[in-house]
C-alpha cells in the first residue's frame, strides 16, 4: 500500500503552520529560529514528496531538498551568532525587547 | 617533436617565474640561498628545454638533410621546397625558385621548422600578431645563452656572497631577480617570430642591464654609468623603431619571416622608394642597423659598454659580453636577408662601421689598466668583427663568431671576476700580478680564453676569426688589412694582459693573499697559506675574505671545454662547416688566410712577449713598458710660442689611454651643446619673448583705460536703466514665487511628511511584525490569485 501525495501535503502544511505560529508567537529568538527551521523543513518535505509522486524523473526536487538543508544550516548559524551578539550586548533573547530596526 | 617545439615558449618562462617569486613572495626574497638556488634551479631546467629543441632542431629531417652535406641542393632551392610541410609553419606555400633581386643573390635563411603565433590585440585595422619559432638560429642561440647564463648564475652565488652590500643583504636577491628578468628577456628575443616582440625583449634586456649597471647605486659612478647606458642605447633604439615602422607601414606585417622568406617581398621592399630619399629596404635597414650601433656598442655609440662595468663583474659576463650586446649582431643575422636586398651600399657602410670599431676599440684596449676595461673594449672590438663579417655577407661568419666569443669571453669575464674576487677586491692590473701560481684553475681556463680570443689554432676562436678574415680577404682587401690589425692587437692585449695579471711577483697585498679552494681533496689549510687576518691584513686594502670557491672555479672549467669544444662544428669540411651546414649558409677555408691569420696571432703575442714578458712590472707604480717604448721614439718638434715641445710617440700612447678623448668630445658637443642651447633658450626666453610679453601688457594697459572710460559713462548708464527696469519686473515675480510656488511646494511637502509620519508607524523594530506583515502580505496575494 502507498501513502497518497496528500497525506505529505497535510503534513507538510501542518508543520509549516506549527513553524509559522512558532516564528510569530515565540518571544524567545532561539524559538523564533526553531520555527523557521519547522517550516523550511516542511517545505522540504514537500519537495521531496513532489519529486517522489511528479511524472519529472530528474533528482530536481531532492537536490533542491539537499540545497535547502544546507542554506537552512548556514543560515541557522548566522542566525545564532547574531543571537548570541545581541545577548552579549543587550542581556536578553526576547525578540520584543530587541527594537534596534526601528526608524 | 613536435612536443618538444611546444614547449619552447616554457624557456623563457621559467627564469621568469624565479623572478615572479623572488619579487612578489617575502619569504624568498629575505632567503638569499634559497633565491639563488631558485633562480639557478630554473635556469637549468631552461637549459635542459633548450638543449631538447636543440637536438630535436638537428634530428629534424629538414637539418639532416643539410647536416648532411646537400649543400649544393640547399643552394639552388633555398630549403623549403626539399621539405614537407614544416611543422605548424602558417606560410606553407612554396616559393618561387629563384629571387629576382638586382644581379645579386640574395641568402635566404632557412625556414622555421616550428611556428606559433597568436593575436595580441587587434584595434580598427590594426591587428597585432605575436609569435615564437624555432629556426636554427634560435635554437643554436638557446643552447647559447641558456649555458653560459646557467654558468654565470652559479658563478653569481659566489661571487656576489664576496660582495660588500652595505648593510643591505636583501640586494643579493634582487640581484637575482634581475639575473632571472634578464635571462628570460634574452631567450624571449631570442625565439621571437616578430619583429614587435623582439623589440619588446630588446628594450626588456636594456631594462636589465639599466638595473645591473646601476646595481651598487649607492656609488655616484655605478648610477651614472646605469644612466649613461640607457640613454646611449635608446638612441640606438630610436632607429630601431623607425625601421619597424617602415617595415610595417610598407608590409602591413611585423612577422619577421614575412619579410625575410620571401624574395617577392624583399622585391618590393628594394623598388619602392620612401619620399626620394631610398629604397624601404635601405632606409628600414639602416634604422634596424642604429639599433644595432647602439646595443652591439659599435663606433659612434660605443661609450656607454666601458662604463657598464661598473656593475657586478657576472653582469659583464652575461650581459655585457655574452648575451645582450650580441643581440644587435643577432638582429642583422635575423633580418639578414633584407640587408642583402638593401644594396651593396648598406652592406657596405655596416662592414666599415664594424670595421673601424674593431680597430678603433682593439687599440683601446691595449692602453688600459683595468682589467675589466681591457675586457670591455675588447668586446667591443670583437663585436665589431661580427658586424664586419655581417657586412661583407659573412652570416655564417658573423654568428659563428657570435657563439663563440660568447663562450670565451663570458670565460674571461668570469675569469676577470675571479681574479677580483681572489686577488680581494684589486681591479688595477699593475696591482696584480704572479697570479698564476695562487690561482691556478683561473689562470688556465683564462690562457685558453685568451688563446681562443688570439684565434690560435686548436680553439674555437681561429675557426670564427678566420672565416670573418677570409670573407674580408674575398670581399673587401682595405677592410681585410684593418681586420688583420685589430687581430694583431688583439693577441697583443691579451698577452700584455696575461703578463700583467698572471706573471711576476704579485703587486699588492689582495694578490698575495689570493687561493683557490682545490677540486679534489681536502688542502684548504695548505691552499690558503696567506692567513687572511694575520700578518700584514691591516694595511691600506682591510683584506678579507677567503679562497676562492668551487662555485666560482667550475663554472670557468665548464665554459673552457665549450670554448675547445665548438672549435668541432667550425672545422673545415668538403663543404662548408657542420655549423655552416646547420644554420644554412656557406663557409670556406683558405689557408693561405688561415696562416697569414695564425701568424698574425703569434706575432702579436711574441710582440707582447718581448714588451711585457721581459720587463715584468716590480710594483704597482711602475709605468707600462710600452709607453716607456714608445717615450724614446721622437716624431718631430713643435715650435709653440717660442717653447719647444718634443712630439714623442708616447701621444699615440696617451690616446689610447684616454679612449681617443670621445667621452670628452662627446661631452664638449653633446651635454655642453645641450646647456649652451639651454642658456641660449633661457636668454631668447626672457629678452624676445618676456619682452613682447611685456610690451603687449602695456599697450592693452593703455587700451584697457580707455575702454574703462568708455564703460563708466557710456555702457554703465545704459546698464543702470536696463537694471531698473529689471527691478521692476523682479519684485512681480518675487510676489508669485513667494505666494503661488512657494505655497505649492510647500503643501506638497506637508503632504509628504504626513503620509510617512503615519507610516512609519508600521516599522516597529520587532522581527516578529515584520513577519506578520510578510504573512499578510502572501495572504494577500494568495487571495487575489484565488479571487482573481
Amino acid at each position: 500500500m502507498t501513502i497518497p501525495l496528500e497525506y505529505f501535503l497535510i503534513l507538510a502544511s501542518v508543520l509549516f503552520c506549527l513553524g509559522m505560529y512558532g516564528a510569530l508567537a515565540r518571544k524567545n529568538a532561539v524559538g523564533i529560529l526553531m520555527g523557521i527551521e519547522l517550516m523550511l523543513n516542511a517545505v522540504n518535505i514537500n519537495l521531496v514528496a513532489f519529486w517522489r509522486y511528479g511524472v519529472v524523473s530528474e533528482f530536481t526536487g531532492q537536490v533542491f531538498a539537499l540545497f535547502a538543508i544546507t542554506v537552512a544550516a548556514a543560515e541557522a548559524a548566522v542566525g545564532l551568532a547574531l543571537v548570541i551578539a545581541i545577548f552579549r550586548s543587550r542581556r536578553t533573547v526576547n525578540a520584543d525587547e530587541v527594537d534596534l530596526l526601528k526608524w | 617533436m613536435e612536443v618538444v617545439f611546444n614547449l619552447v615558449w616554457l624557456i623563457p618562462l621559467f627564469p621568469l617565474l624565479a623572478t615572479a617569486a623572488i619579487t612578489f613572495v617575502p619569504g624568498v626574497y629575505y632567503r638569499k640561498k634559497l633565491s639563488a638556488r631558485l633562480t639557478i634551479g630554473m635556469m637549468a631546467l631552461s637549459l635542459l628545454l633548450s638543449l631538447l629543441v636543440f637536438f630535436a632542431t638537428v634530428a629534424h629531417p629538414e637539418t639532416q638533410a643539410r647536416l648532411e652535406g646537400h649543400a649544393a641542393a640547399v643552394k639552388e632551392a633555398p630549403a623549403g621546397e626539399a621539405v614537407p610541410e614544416a611543422g605548424e609553419a602558417p606560410a606553407g606555400e612554396t616559393r618561387p625558385a629563384a629571387p629576382e633581386a638586382e644581379g645579386e643573390e640574395i641568402f635566404l635563411p632557412p625556414r622555421p621548422i616550428f611556428e606559433r603565433e597568436f593575436h595580441w590585440m587587434a584595434t580598427g585595422r590594426l591587428s597585432l600578431e605575436l609569435g615564437f619559432w624555432v629556426d636554427p638560429l634560435t635554437a643554436a642561440m638557446l643552447v647559447m645563452v641558456s649555458l653560459v647564463g646557467l654558468c654565470i648564475f652559479i658563478y653569481s652565488q659566489g661571487y656576489m656572497a664576496a660582495e660588500d652590500y652595505q648593510g643591505e643583504d636583501q640586494r643579493y636577491s634582487r640581484f637575482f631577480s634581475f639575473l632571472g628578468l634578464f635571462a628570460a628577456s634574452m631567450l624571449g628575443l631570442v625565439i621571437a617570430d616578430n619583429i614587435l616582440l623582439l623589440f619588446i625583449c630588446w628594450e626588456l634586456v636594456g631594462l636589465c642591464s639599466y638595473l645591473l649597471i646601476g646595481f651598487w647605486n649607492f656609488k655616484k659612478s655605478a648610477y651614472d654609468a646605469a644612466i649613461k647606458a640607457f640613454i646611449v642605447t635608446k638612441i640606438g633604439d630610436a632607429g630601431f623603431f623607425i625601421g619597424i615602422f617602415l617595415l610595417y607601414i610598407y608590409t602591413d606585417h611585423m612577422s619577421i619571416g614575412y619579410i625575410i622568406h620571401r624574395p617577392e617581398v624583399l622585391n618590393r621592399l628594394a623598388h619602392t622608394s620612401v619620399l626620394g630619399i631610398g629604397s624601404v629596404a635601405a632606409l628600414s635597414a639602416i634604422g634596424l642597423f642604429i639599433g644595432t650601433i647602439g646595443k652591439s656598442a659599435q663606433v659612434p655609440l660605443h661609450v656607454w659598454l666601458p662604463d657598464a662595468m661598473e656593475g657586478p663583474t657576472p653582469v659583464s659576463a652575461l650581459i655585457h659580453a655574452a648575451t645582450m650586446v650580441a643581440a644587435g649582431v643577432f638582429l642583422v643575422a635575423r633580418m639578414f636577408p633584407l640587408f642583402q636586398a638593401a644594396g651593396s651600399g648598406t652592406m657596405e657602410f655596416v662592414a666599415w662601421i664594424g670595421g673601424i670599431t674593431a680597430i678603433f676599440a682593439a687599440t683601446i684596449a691595449i692602453a688600459q689598466y683595468d682589467i675589466k676595461r681591457v675586457l670591455a673594449y675588447s668586446t667591443i672590438s670583437q663585436l665589431g668583427f661580427m658586424v664586419l663579417a655581417l657586412g661583407l655577407g659573412g652570416y655564417v661568419a658573423g654568428f659563428f663568431h657570435l657563439i663563440t666569443h660568447a663562450f670565451f669571453k663570458a670565460l674571461l669575464f668570469l675569469g676577470s671576476g675571479a681574479v677580483i674576487i681572489g686577488a680581494h677586491h684589486v681591479q688595477d692590473m699593475r696591482e696584480m700580478g704572479g697570479l698564476w701560481k695562487r690561482l691556478p684553475y683561473t689562470f688556465w681556463t683564462y690562457l685558453i680564453g685568451m688563446l681562443a680570443l688570439a684565434g690560435i689554432f686548436p680553439l674555437s676562436g681561429f675557426f670564427s676569426k678566420d672565416e670573418i678574415l677570409l670573407d674580408a680577404f674575398k670581399h673587401n682587401p682595405a677592410l681585410y688589412v684593418i681586420a688583420t690589425i685589430a687581430a694583431f692587437v688583439t693577441s697583443f692585449y691579451m698577452t700584455r694582459q696575461m703578463f700583467y695579471v698572471f706573471a711576476g711577483e704579485a703587486r699588492s697585498h689582495g694578490a698575495r693573499a689570493a687561493a683557490e679552494v682545490p677540486l679534489f681533496g681536502r688542502e684548504l689549510a695548505a691552499a690558503a697559506p696567506a692567513d687572511p687576518h694575520g700578518g700584514h691584513g691591516h694595511d691600506e686594502h682591510a683584506v678579507h675574505g677567503g679562497p676562492l670557491p668551487l662555485n666560482m672555479t667550475v663554472p670557468l672549467m665548464v665554459l673552457a671545454a665549450g670554448t675547445v669544444l665548438l672549435s668541432a662544428v667550425g672545422l673545415p669540411l668538403e663543404e662548408g662547416t657542420l655549423f655552416s651546414r646547420f644554420v644554412g649558409g656557406h663557409a670556406d677555408f683558405s689557408l693561405l688566410v688561415a696562416g697569414i691569420s695564425t701568424l698574425v696571432a703569434l706575432a702579436g703575442i711574441g710582440a707582447g712577449h718581448l714588451i711585457y714578458g721581459r720587463n715584468l712590472l716590480r710594483s704597482a707604480h711602475d709605468p707600462d713598458p710600452l709607453q716607456v717604448r714608445m717615450e724614446r721614439v721622437r716624431l718631430g718638434r713643435l715650435r709653440l710660442r717660442g717653447k719647444t715641445l718634443d712630439l714623442r710617440l708616447s701621444a699615440l700612447y696617451t690616446l689610447w689611454e684616454k679612449k681617443y678623448y670621445v667621452d670628452e668630445i662627446y661631452g664638449f658637443l653633446f651635454v655642453q651643446g645641450s646647456h649652451l642651447l639651454a642658456r641660449v633658450s633661457g636668454w631668447f626666453d626672457l629678452a624676445v619673448i618676456d619682452g613682447a610679453v611685456n610690451g603687449a601688457a602695456h599697450l592693452s594697459r593703455l587700451l584697457s583705460s580707455a575702454f574703462g572710460w568708455f564703460d563708466l559713462e557710456v555702457v554703465d548708464g545704459l546698464v543702470n536703466l536696463i537694471g531698473w527696469f529689471g527691478r521692476v519686473f523682479s519684485a512681480i515675480q518675487g510676489w508669485v514665487d513667494l505666494y503661488i510656488v512657494d505655497g505649492l511646494v510647500n503643501a506638497w511637502a506637508l503632504a509628504t511628511g504626513w503620509v510617512g509620519d503615519r507610516l512609519r508607524r508600521i516599522q516597529t523594530g520587532l522581527v516578529q511584525d515584520y513577519l506578520m506583515l510578510v504573512l499578510l502580505g502572501v495572504a494577500l496575494i494568495v487571495g487575489l490569485f484565488i479571487l482573481l
